[in-house]
């Protein structure tokens, strides 16, 4: 029986094989993949002569490896993570991804976090970085839009988008050093006043569309449905038209307060995006990549450096600014900024 | 009824709650009544409001630039969830309701406990302190820091040098300066089962105690469903007949505890403060658990990334002058190891 292949190819950045399915892999392998992931149904390793760490642990000095081994309630719980710097080799045995569904131990995070966190390394290495904010372009000059949740990054994405803007992202965006952005498409949830404003039962199918409508309304409603239900999610860059990279000329933070329009300094904005970004998208905190900088030469610190130069280098040439409202009317704001 | 807390006359605390849980457990002076200039103020009230008009609003954050406090507003399952947050930088205000120290909040991913061992930290980094995840026991004025992940065995150690007469400092998270002296701070640790039965013996503890621990976590060992519920027994070494403690000593051997092959490796400054950073960043708390924090340096001149600078800075000078080794053995029999590197000179 021949072996299920899935491949993610992000901008031919990162590309990683897989013989699972994770959300937003597609069937079919990539040539010289990043990373690989195999899951097995056991991983047969010796940890003859190697160093133990925490009860979990295993690894070697420069060994350039970390394993992880626990027995949880009698679900042998095994990783392997091989070499962080250049081809990296992930295995894992499946009680592991099935531990993760309702419980993950709390002495490793989940697989898909770790996942995210190597992926996430390796953009950074590359000279790119992840930015919470929405991005969309026109002729070939793109607008980013940094904030913090609940301010109105998607509101100010469809308004956009009704103008005649292409969809590079709503939520996080993928830019490199040299200034580009790429197009990150994520499924967002989306108010039920803009959702009923700005979407048409044409964009996706009619029956979908009432079933998203009802459940945001219920949502919006009732209190208790609030804290259990999660709202209906709504991939943007399905509706919309695209584009898959552009250059960003213009930059602004989005607040919410008195009326402002204030130009600012490089040095400024990227230390506003990196709050932003750590209190959004939260930092590298994954146990095996301390355990794995324990053993070997890479250092978290040194990682987290190398993504804020990676963002200095992003605002160069920009055009930064600040904007602040307090009724939500950002589009205002933005066509002043603009021209 | 006001409770105070001293670190050392670094950090000095006026708080109207009692602090002895958990996050905040190594606090020296401590008991009830007042204390002269405290610079953390934490006081728990029925109401804390504050009108919100021409402020900026982030995410149920309310703040002005500049302004130096931050206003967090929500009512969480129908109680009032408020926290008011004053300059960081000199005399720490925190007004906060009473839900703030029960529940964890779905946007701070923190309560409040939380938040007060951050600021905990952050002045002490300030002030040239810093933690290490490790323990430290003294002798004739001389001391020596074993920095180890969970699970190694430090408290074993610590428990068998105390009774070769070394005078304790601390065994689980030792507070050390810029200037290379450990510093006193206390917090009773757990003990496997397997290790309590081979290094303690009932004459150490009392014969009652012992037996009761021994039994304690046998059955908590056996059962992991229990491990749920019940904490292990927190072995307490300073309650010990004949040990002894003192209040700081200047720190001469710095070594990281590891199982693995059996080796002694003199090390450099720079290697050994690489891994006890990486032994901090995974064993304690980083500084962003309380997103409060991200928001408070969003709108003030105020770091977070200098602080952590800060923290390698005091690291490095606390490890000049240090003899620094890497040890590593089989059998979690340290003894001989640090024998070996600590009688040699």
């Amino acid at each position: 029986m021949r072996e299920k292949s899935y491949y993610n190819n992000i901008h031919d950045i990162v590309k990683i094989n897989s013989n699972f399915l994770f959300p937003g892999f597609k069937p079919g392998e990539v040539s010289d993949p990043d990373i690989t992931i195999e899951i097995k149904k056991d991983i047969d390793f010796s940890k003859e002569g190697l160093s133990r760490l925490d009860f979990w642990f295993y690894g070697k000095e420069g060994g350039n490896f970390v394993h992880f081994e626990d027995n949880f309630f009698g679900m042998k719980n095994k990783v392997l993570l091989k070499n962080l710097e250049g081809q990296t080799e992930v295995f894992c045995n499946k009680s592991v991804l099935r531990l993760d569904r309702f419980y993950p131990p709390r002495s490793r995070k989940s697989f898909k976090d770790l996942i995210d966190t190597i992926i996430r390394i390796k953009q950074i290495k590359k000279g790119y970085l992840n930015i919470h904010a929405s991005c969309l372009s026109r002729d070939g000059s793109a607008i980013l839009f940094a904030a913090f949740p609940n301010v109105g990054k998607t509101l100010s994405t469809l308004q956009l988008l009704k103008k005649g803007f292409k969809y590079l992202s709503d939520d996080t965006v993928l830019v490199d050093r040299n200034g580009k952005a790429y197009l990150t498409s994520f499924p967002s949830a989306i108010g039920y006043e803009d959702f009923l404003k700005f979407i048409n039962p044409t964009d996706i199918r009619t029956r979908k569309y009432y079933k998203t409508l009802v459940k945001d309304w219920l949502i919006k409603h009732s209190n208790i449905l609030n804290r259990v239900m999660q709202p209906p999610l709504i991939c943007l860059g399905d509706l919309f038209e695209t584009v898959d990279e552009s250059k960003v000329d213009v930059v602004c933070t989005l607040e919410i307060g008195e009326r402002k329009i204030r130009e600012v300094d490089k040095e400024y904005m990227a230390e506003k995006i990196t709050t932003i970004n750590d209190y959004s998208l939260s930092r590298i905190n994954n146990p095996f990549i301390f355990v794995y900088s324990y053993f070997n030469d890479s250092s978290v610190g040194e990682i987290e450096r190398m993504q804020k130069e990676n963002l200095l280098g992003f605002l160069e040439g920009c055009r930064c600014y600040s904007l602040a409202c307090n009724d939500w009317n950002w589009m205002e704001l933005i066509s002043e900024v603009i021209e | 009824m006001n409770y105070y807390y001293n670190i050392h006359g670094i950090v000095k605390i006026d708080s109207n709650i009692p602090l002895g849980i958990e996050p905040i457990s190594p606090l020296q002076e401590c008991g009830k009544g007042d204390v002269d200039e405290p610079n953390l103020v934490i006081r728990v009230e029925k109401d804390v409001s504050m009108p919100t008009g021409g402020l900026s609003n982030v995410d149920r954050f309310y703040s002005k630039r500049g302004g130096n406090f931050l206003y967090f507003k929500d009512i969480y399952y129908k109680r009032k969830y408020n926290i008011l947050l004053k300059n960081i930088d000199g005399k720490t205000e925190i007004h906060a309701t009473k839900p703030t120290t029960r529940m964890v909040h779905k946007v701070l991913k923190g309560n409040l406990y939380n938040l007060i061992s951050t600021i905990i930290q952050i002045k002490l980094i300030k002030a040239g302190y810093l933690y290490i995840h490790g323990a430290c026991l003294s002798k004739n004025d001389s001391a020596i820091l074993l920095a180890a992940f969970c699970g190694v065995g430090k408290t074993m150690t610590s428990f068998y040098l105390l009774k070769e007469g070394f005078e304790y400092i601390s065994d689980d998270m030792t507070l050390a300066d810029d200037k290379g002296f450990a510093y006193f701070s206390y917090s009773p640790s757990t003990v496997s089962h397997e290790d309590f039965i081979r290094f303690v013996s009932p004459q150490d503890i009392g014969k009652w105690k012992y037996y009761k621990i021994l039994l304690r976590s046998w059955i908590v060992e056996r059962n992991p469903a229990l491990m749920w519920f019940f904490p292990l027994p927190k072995f307490d070494l300073l309650k010990l007949d004949n040990s002894k403690s003192i209040e700081k000593s200047k720190v001469k051997v710095a070594c990281t505890l590891e199982i693995g092959d059996k080796q002694i490796k003199e090390v450099s400054k720079e290697y050994l403060a690489k891994k006890i950073l990486e032994i901090n960043e995974y064993s304690l708390e980083r500084i962003d658990k309380n997103r409060l924090l991200w928001i408070y340096a969003y709108f003030n001149d105020f770091d977070i990334a200098e602080i952590e600078e800060m923290e390698r800075r005091n690291l490095l000078n606390f490890l000049d002058g240090c003899r620094c080794y890497s040890l590593a053995c089989n059998d979690q029999n340290w003894i001989p190891l640090i024998k070996e590197i600590y009688m040699e000179k």
